[in-house]
């Protein structure tokens, strides 16, 4: 299936916004990170307009964005739900925490049942009958391990930008504990694909496109540990989106003190993360093939 | 309940395609689109042969919209523009398609296209202006080896009709058109295992396809 960019920025961007009201959520909860509440919201708010941006330009009539959304069996309309949900929580965040000058346990809670949420609608909508490697909860499950580990760096990343002290274990120890989880999901997910197969017909000839080869639909259950997507699996999601990031942090868990040194290496650590989330997300529309997978 | 479909007899088929250029002639289908596309299935080795001619064996299968019992297509789709109809086909309200293309995703047979021009998915309508007329769709009236029969599903796939005198084998085009035979008067017989459908992942295609005594490939049905 042909790779739609749009939909990839908006997932990730989605994971990134819902990662960051989460965790700031979780910090509020602990009674951490009072400093870094309100520059964490606005950060997750422009992901979250940036994602909205995105999934706008895959729409080929966004001008006629009126005419409907009210079909509720539709993944999209529950996304869109979801996401004009969690705007409302993060104004209602705001207000809370301008008025208290802190976040009180009810919004912190909300803060992270609302991201999960989000997160878990977004990757259920892409599950298809149609779409084998796609029709699996363990979607919405990188979906949320995505999250986790962009919204922990993330914070992170604020925190020490800010100097918030009381932040940076909680979001370290997150850290780390998010990388170890995605690296669960990704290799369930590629255990997952390769039980999957397709419809075989055997030998077959489409005359409208005389010059493409024949689809192999064994391929699918190879290709991302030693086949074509071997490289953007190994380099891109193990070594870049998850091992190099797990590497940072740990260093940056055992670093003494909190200055730039450290939220360069954490920048660097969430740009990796967020490319690891671009190889997996190409690599699952390359693989995202239809049952019926002859053209 | 009705349930319009299409049946197509592939030990009659001889894969000449003019099923896909009335479509497209008919329908107005851009270029690179496919509302009805025809596969070559094969040359496979037949039942316990070797895959060395003569043990081999081949087919063409027609494909289109399967305007499915439980279509995913109008689920999936956030504004209702894809419908279920009264008649059992899978219609696009084009005026409320916002093009976001989770229809196409969601087929299991890749039957939906995006018109460029238009930027709203398209696929067959099974000739809806025509059939409402009481006319046959143009890939079964045009249909160069009456292997392709129109009718409801909810009856007898037996009543399916296509266009034919009832009497004369060769008679003129006007007349062919103008007449009628039902798919059990006029094809060679075949049994209910003879009776097959594309993969079903739920969604329950309505189409169908016979073919006697080669194996069926694709399974799942």
């Amino acid at each position: 299936m042909a790779v739609q960019w749009p939909l990839i920025i908006f997932t990730l961007c989605t994971c990134m916004s819902a990662g960051i009201f989460g965790m700031q959520g979780f910090l509020a909860y602990r009674d951490k990170g009072g400093d870094l509440q309100l520059p964490a919201l606005i950060v997750s708010v422009v992901f979250i307009g940036i994602g909205g941006i995105a999934s706008f330009l895959h729409l080929q009539h966004w001008d006629r964005i009126f005419n409907g959304f009210g079909h509720l069996t539709s993944g999209i309309t529950q996304e869109l739900i979801g996401i004009a949900l969690i705007a409302i929580m993060m104004v209602v965040y705001f207000l809370v925490l301008r008025k208290k000058g802190t976040v009180p346990k009810w919004a912190a809670g909300m803060a992270m049942v609302a991201s999960a949420l989000l997160v878990f609608i977004m990757g259920h909508s892409y599950l298809m009958e149609s779409r084998l490697i796609w029709n699996t909860y363990l979607l919405p499950a990188y979906y949320l391990a995505s999250a986790f580990m962009l919204g922990s760096l993330a914070v992170w990343l604020i925190a020490s930008v800010l100097k918030v002290d009381d932040a940076m274990p909680i979001c370290a120890k997150a850290s780390l504990i998010s990388c170890g989880v995605m690296l669960v999901v990704v290799f369930a997910y590629v255990a997952f694909i390769s039980t999957v197969t397709f419809s075989a017909v055997g030998y077959y000839f489409d005359p409208t496109s005389p010059t493409t080869g024949m689809a192999d639909p064994t391929t699918y259950s190879t290709t991302l540990l030693t086949g074509q997507l071997a490289p953007t699996f190994w380099l891109g999601v193990v070594a870049i989106g998850i091992v190099l990031p797990f590497i940072i942090s740990w260093m940056g868990r055992k670093a003494t003190e909190v200055g730039a040194k450290l939220s360069r290496l954490l920048a660097a650590a969430l740009v990796l993360t967020l490319a690891g989330g671009l190889c997996w997300r190409v690599a699952l529309y390359v693989l995202g093939a239809s049952v019926f997978v002859f053209y | 309940m009705t349930q319009y479909a299409i049946v197509t007899d592939l030990n009659r088929c001889v894969g000449c395609m003019a099923c896909s250029v009335a479509c497209k002639a008919l329908n107005d289908v851009p270029v690179g689109n496919f509302w009805n596309k025809t596969l070559r299935i094969g040359p496979n080795p037949t039942k316990g042969g070797s895959g060395q001619w003569p043990e081999v064996e081949m087919y063409f299968l027609t494909i289109q919209c399967q305007h499915c019992t439980d279509p995913e297509c109008v689920k999936v789709c956030p504004t209702g523009a894809s419908q279920k109809m009264a008649d059992g086909t899978v219609q696009i309200n084009k005026t409320k398609c916002i093009g976001c293309q989770f229809c196409v995703m969601s087929c299991p047979y890749n039957v939906r296209y995006l018109n460029e021009v238009s930027r709203v998915v398209e696929k067959c309508t099974l000739c809806e202006q025509k059939t409402v007329n009481g006319e046959l769709p143009a890939c079964v009236a045009q249909c160069g080896a009456r292997a392709r029969w129109f009718g409801d599903l909810d009856g007898d796939i037996r009543d399916f009709e296509g266009p034919a005198h009832p009497d004369e084998h060769s008679c003129g085009y006007e007349d062919m058109q103008a007449t009628r035979v039902k798919l059990g008067d006029y094809v060679e017989e075949f049994t209910d295992d003879d009776i097959h459908m594309l993969p079903d992942v739920g969604n329950k295609p309505s189409m169908r396809y016979i073919l006697r005594n080669r194996t069926w490939q694709g399974g799942d049905e």
